[in-house]
């Protein structure tokens, strides 16, 4: 009478029939291929960063551009539509802000006349206001009531306002 | 500009004159774009300095600032809010940063179509102040509000600010003072919601 194989105890299920896979993939070549991975992974990471912050600056300029057919009284108290400076101005802000990779929350009309550029967090508000007299200011508050106020130009630089909208947001 | 003449048309002047006593507590109505309202708050964008427009309660609902009467029979044609805002929360006097000293108060303005007009002025030494700096505009709100973070509790109302961060400040607290009317409800929307017609 034939007996029954079973295999032994020690390997019931017989994990010796998948070894020359295990092996294979603990060949030479795999610390290559992880790091090519890798490579391949940040590299979209990259891409990833590199295509928000494109799309988000697209983003921008088209809302600039709506605002920037604002019509008299667009508010309909009398608000000027922002000029053609304060549109300039804000574009510019937005690509250089969008080069340290820095999108923004908003972009609206100023009632007060120009364009507001606004970054926000959740206890924290930070914008740009770019005036239809060519004039700029950095405004930075909190929901406790602090506030600082800085003219571009005068009280910061152009290109340290990123930096300190970054600190400032965190 | 003639009136509508509309059923439920907010009240015309009719020649009356103004009326310069605001009850304490009065409330002051406003309309504002919806896009000004981002991250649950009224940004501050949606404010102009100084003599921001406003409705007041005694002669007004809060929905006659969206009518056209009310809006020099412009139509709004896309979705709007109405703030309200207490008189008595004024913020004033207010001490800007070179230490002068600016003061708001409600200005009864009544239109023709629009007996509710009402404008909050700042003064200085008496004398309205129409394009003060940069600086003194933005910072103005931020002088006055409470370091003690006690915009959020809905505590005393004892605190300068100018109206630009009078309204948008204690509206973004969610504070009892100032509360959005909005078109399209959300909700987290701390109001009533209006219906635009």
């Amino acid at each position: 009478m034939p007996t029954a194989h079973i295999p032994p105890e020690s390997d019931p299920f017989r994990f010796e029939r998948f070894k020359p896979a295990i092996q294979r993939v603990e060949t030479p070549n795999y610390n290559q291929r992880t790091g090519e991975f890798r490579d391949d992974l940040l590299s979209r990471l990259k891409q990833s960063v590199f295509l928000r912050i494109k799309y988000g600056l697209i983003d921008a300029e088209e809302e600039l551009h709506r605002i920037s057919r604002l019509e008299p009284d667009w508010d309909s108290y009398g608000a000027e539509p922002p000029s053609a400076d304060a549109i300039r101005a804000s574009r510019e802000i937005l690509e250089e802000l969008a080069g340290a990779q820095i999108l923004p929350s908003a972009v609206v009309p100023s009632a007060g006349g120009g364009v507001s550029i606004y970054f926000m967090t959740a206890g924290r508000t930070v914008y740009v206001e770019s005036y239809n007299q060519g004039s700029q200011a950095l405004v930075m508050y909190d929901q406790q009531g602090s506030t600082e106020v800085l003219e571009i130009g005068r009280d910061i630089l152009r290109r340290d306002v990123g930096g300190k909208i970054l600190a400032y947001l965190g | 500009m003639s009136c509508s003449g509309e059923s439920g048309h907010p009240r015309y002047q009719n020649g009356d004159c103004e009326d310069r006593v605001f009850a304490g507590g009065e409330l002051l109505y406003r309309r504002y774009r919806e896009e000004h309202f981002q991250n649950r708050q009224l940004l501050p964008a949606a404010f102009k300095f100084p003599r921001q427009s406003f409705n007041r309660e005694k002669y007004s609902a809060p929905e006659d600032v969206l009518h056209p009467d009310c809006c020099d029979g412009k139509k709004l044609n896309f979705r709007w809010g109405v703030l309200e805002c207490s008189s008595a929360d004024l913020p004033t006097p207010v001490v800007g940063q070179d230490g002068k000293v600016f003061h708001f108060e409600p200005i009864h303005r009544p239109l023709e179509c629009c007996y509710a007009h009402t404008e909050v002025w700042c003064k200085s030494s008496g004398a309205p102040v129409d394009e003060p700096s940069p600086k003194v505009k933005e910072n103005l709100p931020c002088e006055a509000c409470p370091k003690d973070g006690s915009a959020h509790s809905g505590g005393p109302v004892n605190y300068p600010a100018q109206p630009l961060g009078w309204l948008s400040r204690n509206v973004r607290a969610g504070e009892k003072r100032c509360h959005f009317r909005r078109f399209r409800s959300e909700p987290e929307s701390p109001a009533r919601v209006y219906t635009s017609t």
